[in-house]
């Protein structure tokens, strides 16, 4: 392959300045997340995580900055080439829950087949989306974008009032979906069950990202800037 | 997803013609066939509206943007095909 084009694979959010009145949410922030890898990024609430996932699906318009996939510049694209690229799952369900699993399922451009031998997947085909518990339409959905054709898959708090058996299940489809070279950019507070599978992360603190560094604990870095608490560690290690 | 707003447009469309429609043909006596074609020809306007306010607030959009189901140029088609059925009603009544 084009060393040039191997350098620039990549989904790069670079000099992302956001703000709303009376608030200044991003200034000048960069992230860059790399094919085959999930990278985690961490932040309290209101430090700007789901905007920046929103700005890199286009659903916000950024004050200024660049989204740029491999290689390409996308400020002045159509928000339906840059889905070309990316799939994105929003904090709060997109599923319509008046239709029908089967339904929804066969709406999607993918092997709807492979989708219903889905063992989970499987169990709910007669069903509609409102008769599902949270866990079950969670994966419901992530599967759905995982099953697109994408680059770079954005999921915002996939985990979020999730039983721990589905989510170590969602957890095996993202690593899964990793391992076939997509690349997964991840937000959840559930730190415990999103540090063990990130390869990469970064940090929103004071309306920028920090790279924390993939050579070193995740886990400590977190910690030393505050993000993880000490006595969180002590108290289950204990 | 297309065949589901479709189906969301159609039952909006139906409910706002019947608003529109009641009110001029109890209250002020005017005929059906003059009636029905303006009511289908203001819902062009009204029910895509409606639609979308609908499909935001059920955070229905990022799921026909991951489908690369273009919401603006849909949402016009569907108000285009209400405006060509009021015309032929208009048409056909007159």
């Amino acid at each position: 392959m084009d060393l040039d084009k191997l350098g620039q694979q990549g989904l790069v959010l670079d000099g992302i300045f956001y703000e709303v009145p009376q608030l200044r949410i991003l200034q000048g922030a960069y992230l860059k997340v790399v094919p085959g890898t999930i990278c985690g990024l961490f932040g309290r609430n209101g430090s700007g995580k789901s905007t920046l996932l929103k700005i890199a699906a286009g659903q916000f318009a950024p004050d200024s900055g660049l989204t740029i996939i491999d290689g390409e510049r996308l400020h002045r694209k159509a928000l339906r080439f840059r889905f070309t690229k990316v799939s994105y799952l929003p904090q709060d369900s997109m599923l319509p829950g008046d239709m029908a699993v089967r339904r929804l399922i066969e709406s999607f451009p993918t092997d709807s087949s492979s989708l219903s031998r889905d063992p989970i997947i499987s169990d709910l085909l007669g069903k509609r989306v409102d008769e599902l518990s949270v866990g079950r339409r969670r994966y419901l959905e992530i599967q759905l974008l995982l099953s697109l054709e994408r680059a770079y898959v954005l999921l915002d708090e996939p985990f979020t009032g999730v039983e721990p058996n589905m989510i170590d299940l969602i957890s095996e489809r993202i690593i899964d979906a990793a391992k076939r070279g997509k690349g997964i950019l991840l937000t959840d507070h559930y730190q415990h069950y999103t540090l063990p599978i990130v390869n990469d992360a970064y940090l929103i603190a004071n309306r920028q990202c920090r790279h924390l560094n993939p050579m070193l604990d995740l886990r400590t870095q977190l910690q030393e800037y505050g993000y993880i608490s000490n006595a969180w560690k002590e108290g289950h290690s204990a | 997803m297309v065949w589901y707003l479709i189906k969301k447009h159609l039952v909006t469309t139906i409910v706002v013609t019947f608003a529109l429609a009641v009110l001029p043909l109890t209250l002020m006596g005017t005929s059906v066939q003059e009636t029905i074609p303006k009511a289908v020809f203001w819902s062009a306007l009204i029910a895509p509206a409606i639609i979308y306010r609908e499909f935001q607030t059920r955070r229905l959009w990022p799921l026909y943007d991951n489908l690369r189901l273009p919401k603006y140029p849909l949402l016009g088609l569907l108000a285009g095909f209400n405006v060509v059925v009021s015309i032929m009603l208009w048409i056909w009544t007159n």
